[in-house]
């Protein structure tokens, strides 16, 4: 126990910083959860706790920029199959993944996410607005820790971590306002010439993540392409409706996001080209105004029964035919429950670090008893080398590297038996097995529309 | 890299984290490292300009010394004045000199200097770090100084980071003595260190920013007096948050390192005539002009007329010293009549008339201020104009721009009444324990919500 004397005696108590920190920390800690059911500052807190509080069980879920917002808005109207998610250009692609990865963790799997952008891929954290339309918004440490390392810049995460820590920080804007207008007179800024910056920091970063090729946005990309892969959702790719004037930029972010097909068949393009629409119809070369949406209603018809089939189709097809982790499948033979797989040469499940996978001898069949993809995922402690897979109608090698990896077969007709064979390996230390490589998941999934 | 940025931030604690640790014969060449790097997160290629003027001051100083021969030490020194003063002119000067010959040029119908103005960014602190090596030459010059014979110690007086952008100018017999022995900060200091970064961000951020956006929007349209005059105010309380603010930064992290630097303000706009205001506006600066322009010149030592014109010279060139363009000159000017033509003498001393005549003075201050934010002599007249029209005082746009100038203002007014009662700078350091602990809440609170967060720089950068 400490004494009165010691206490009383103790410089720091005497201290009115520390008394300052110790208020400020105490007051911040109890205004976490009222400020936070109480202020939003712009639609992106909006959606935050739309989430938050809301439950979906929708087929259709929407994420986009504030275009696609416009367009679903009054396409969908309050109809409870769509979940619309789009917001603002602003939030990049990195505010579009985290949203996904909220609406997944409390909600049903969507049947199809359909994401509609202008520039899906711009962006690396960076914007002036980013600050208030991410940061500021997304401060769960699982998003935090993203973001710090895509980023790389502490400078950054500690603004997040600020963000995180104070509330009063956080909803800054809406706290301040009422106390506050802003003095009635306008200031026209003068345009500044584009500058390059000498800055030693500033260089050294951007050395940086040219080094690292992709940017933040395409990382996320890539993230979300995980995610839905992984739970077999479709993600439909739109691009924004646009002006003759934006063609050029739709038919560049069309030709990036098509580059990511080959690699991910569950991503699909709804269009081939630009959706333009006339220059009246837009209040600012990029929002539609009023006339504008009155004419561009058949498309927006058009928009919402494609997407609803969709959904519900897929919907229908995921319930019955998911991705199965070596472990489920394991657990369905356990209670004969059918499977679109019939495996041989494949030892007892085993577990690493909470990683559930299945070793194979170094040849291996697997029968799928469905037509169309066959995804085979191998786990992270899988040897690298070259796999070889034939069947009567397919032959292929695939080149394993480090890490799990996932590979995408076409299975022709029902029933269709793949052969696998990869160079014998022993593990050593008393295990004397002979194996192949370690499978982690097994799927399969219907060529999607 | 402004200090009142994330990226700042994050740079100060690492810093100190490393400093602390380190033993202190390092010391010096750690601030030098850290200074360097910080200069060039600003712009590397500038770093050669302040390494030429070290070492420059450096050699300068040592052959200073070693002579005792009058002409080979004015030779010396006069290396040191072209290098200093030629880099100033030619970073900072260099255009506005050919843009005027050109127009005198073409006025008398000879060929103007068009083309041959030069693309040059102004490196960032030149003029600070400038007048602070020079200082040093000078004094050892005048042999009020010895100069260092270590290198790493004198490059890191020059370039010492939390000083070097916007001062306070130190002088080498108060700093460099610090750095070649660096003090072991006091648990006092870390705590002074601590409030005069709050204060000092609090005046930058909620302050010198916000009213920025008053200011920038009363210049841009200036529709009558009125606004105009709000504008003044606006700017008057702006420019002096700004400038106390950064000061106010840099000696409270040089009290975290241990360090003690001049204060740079002591209530200004208390000041009740011309010579009591440069005694407390940019300290550093009017001495540095006091020391080694006005009494060189000659002082008040060689009759009425000389003193005159030496104290007009001088508020000229310190005008010219923050910027090269005719309202600098003008602002300068007005400042240097006002020195000269001060009726102190004959004013009454009374409680009233006092009071009256800080009131007329710093509206005579705010009237310099026209000049000196105007972007160019037609904007100035343009906004002098306005006072010869006069609107509603009651309009909604007037009493909204009048309630955000009270706002904002106010709390560096009544610190500035409370410093000029006391004679402190900075009297909270005597509050009371509770009193305290409110202001600094009320100064956390303030810079959370109503702070500027987007990292506006600082206007003395660009002097």
């Amino acid at each position: 126990m400490l004494s009165r004397s010691f206490i009383s005696n103790f410089k720091l108590f005497r201290n009115a910083g520390f008394w300052t920190c110790f208020i400020v920390v105490c007051s911040e800690s109890l205004l976490q959860q009222p400020l936070k059911k109480r202020l939003f500052n712009h639609q992106v807190d909006q959606l935050a706790l739309k989430i938050a509080t809301q439950a979906f069980d929708a087929p259709v879920l929407v994420l986009g920029d504030s275009v696609a917002e416009n367009v679903f808005r009054n396409a969908v109207g309050q109809d409870h199959r769509f979940a619309v998610f789009a917001s603002n250009q602003a939030i990049e692609m990195t505010g579009q993944y985290f949203f996904l990865q909220r609406y997944l963790e409390k909600n049903p799997a969507p049947g199809i996410v359909v994401l509609m952008a202008g520039e899906p891929l711009k962006g690396d954290l960076e914007q002036y607005l980013t600050e208030n339309y991410v940061q500021r918004v997304f401060t769960r440490w699982r998003e935090i820790r993203w973001m710090a390392q895509q980023t790389l810049d502490p400078v950054f995460t500690l603004k997040s971590l600020a963000y995180k820590f104070s509330p009063s920080f956080r909803y800054r804007s809406s706290l301040s306002t009422p106390l506050l207008s802003k003095p009635q007179t306008e200031s026209v800024p003068l345009a500044q010439p584009p500058q390059i910056s000498w800055s030693l920091s500033d260089r050294i970063r951007n050395h940086w993540q040219k080094t690292q090729g992709q940017n933040v946005s395409t990382k996320a990309w890539v993230d979300m392409l995980k995610i839905t892969g992984n739970l077999n959702i479709p993600l439909v790719f739109i691009p924004t409706p646009t002006n003759p004037q934006g063609v050029k930029q739709t038919a560049k972010s069309l030709k990036e996001i098509a580059g990511f097909k080959s690699g991910w068949l569950h991503l699909t393009l709804w269009a081939d080209e630009a959706i333009t629409f006339p220059f009246d119809y837009f209040i600012d070369n990029t929002h539609f105004n009023k006339e504008g949406y009155r004419q561009i209603r058949g498309y927006q018809q058009e928009l919402y029964l494609r997407m609803l089939q969709a959904g519900n189709r897929q919907e229908q097809t995921r319930k019955s035919d998911s991705r199965l982790n070596m472990n489920d499948l394991t657990e369905r033979e356990k209670v004969s429950l059918p499977s679109p797989f019939q495996l041989k040469g494949f030892y007892p499940l085993e577990r690493r670090r909470s990683q559930a996978f299945q070793w194979t001898h170094p040849t291996f069949t697997i029968q799928v008893s469905k037509t169309g993809l066959f995804l085979l995922e191998t786990a992270n402690n899988s040897p690298t080398g070259t796999l070889e897979v034939h069947s009567d109608t397919y032959q292929q090698s695939f080149e394993l590297k480090k890490g799990t990896q996932q590979l995408n077969i076409p299975v022709s007709k029902a029933n269709q038996i793949f052969t696998f064979s990869f160079p014998s390996w022993s593990p050593g230390n008393g295990d004397a097995r002979e194996l192949g490589i370690a499978v982690k998941a097994l799927g399969t999934l219907k060529e999607p529309f | 890299m402004f200090f009142n940025s994330f990226q700042f931030f994050t740079f100060l604690c690492f810093f100190l984290g490393v400093y602390y640790l380190t033993p202190q014969r390092a010391k010096s060449a750690l601030i030098l490292l850290a200074s360097l790097f910080f200069y060039a997160c600003w712009d590397f290629r500038f770093l050669g300009l302040i390494l030429l003027s070290t070492v420059v001051d450096y050699v300068v100083g040592l052959k200073l010394h070693a002579s005792e021969r009058p002409k080979i030490r004015k030779w010396w020194v006069t290396l040191s004045l072209t290098v200093n003063l030629g880099l100033l002119g030619v970073f900072k000067y260099l255009n506005f000199f050919i843009e005027n010959a050109s127009d005198l040029l073409s006025r008398v119908g000879l060929s103007s200097l068009d083309g041959w103005t030069l693309q040059i960014v102004l490196p960032v602190g030149i003029s600070f770090y400038t007048f602070q090596t020079l200082s040093y030459t000078l004094d050892i010059y005048r042999k009020e100084l010895k100069p260092t014979r270590n290198f790493i110690d004198f490059a890191a007086f020059v370039s010492f980071f939390p000083q070097l952008v916007a001062g306070p100018i130190e002088r080498a017999s108060h700093l460099l003595p610090q750095i070649q022995s660096p003090p072991r900060p006091t648990a006092d200091q870390l705590k002074h260190g601590g409030f005069l970064l709050l204060w000092g961000l609090f005046e930058k951020v909620v302050v010198a920013d916000n009213l920025a956006k008053l200011t920038d929007a009363g210049f841009a349209n200036p529709n009558s007096g009125l606004e105009t005059l709000i504008a003044l105010y606006s700017f008057a309380f702006q420019v002096f948050a700004d400038f106390d603010g950064y000061s106010n930064m840099a000696r409270g992290m040089a009290a975290l390192m241990g360090f003690k630097l001049f204060h740079n303000f002591n209530a200004p706009y208390f000041a009740v005539n011309p010579s009591e205001y440069w005694k407390r506006w940019h300290i550093t600066l009017s001495t540095w002009l006091r020391d080694y322009l006005y009494i060189p010149l000659g002082g008040n030592r060689k009759g009425r007329v000389r003193t005159r014109i030496n104290l007009m010279l001088t508020m000229v060139l310190g005008g010219l010293w923050h910027g090269a363009a005719w309202t600098y000159v003008l602002w300068g000017t007005l400042h240097g009549v006002l020195l000269i033509f001060w009726p102190t003498k004959y004013l009454p001393k009374n409680r009233y008339s006092m009071l009256l005549q800080r009131l007329v003075f710093f509206h005579l201050v705010c009237l310099s201020y026209l000049f000196f934010r105007a972007e160019n002599l037609p904007m100035a007249m343009e906004l002098l104009g306005t006072f010869s029209t006069w609107v509603n005082p009651f309009s909604p746009a007037v009493l909204s721009s009048a309630r955000w100038l009270i706002f904002f203002s106010w709390p560096v007014l009544l610190y500035q009444g409370i410093q000029y009662r006391t004679g402190l700078i900075d009297p909270a350091q005597r509050w009371p324990l509770l009193l305290r602990v409110f202001f600094y809440l009320f100064l956390f609170y303030a810079i959370v919500l109503f702070g500027v967060s987007d990292a506006q720089s600082f206007l003395y950068f660009q002097f």
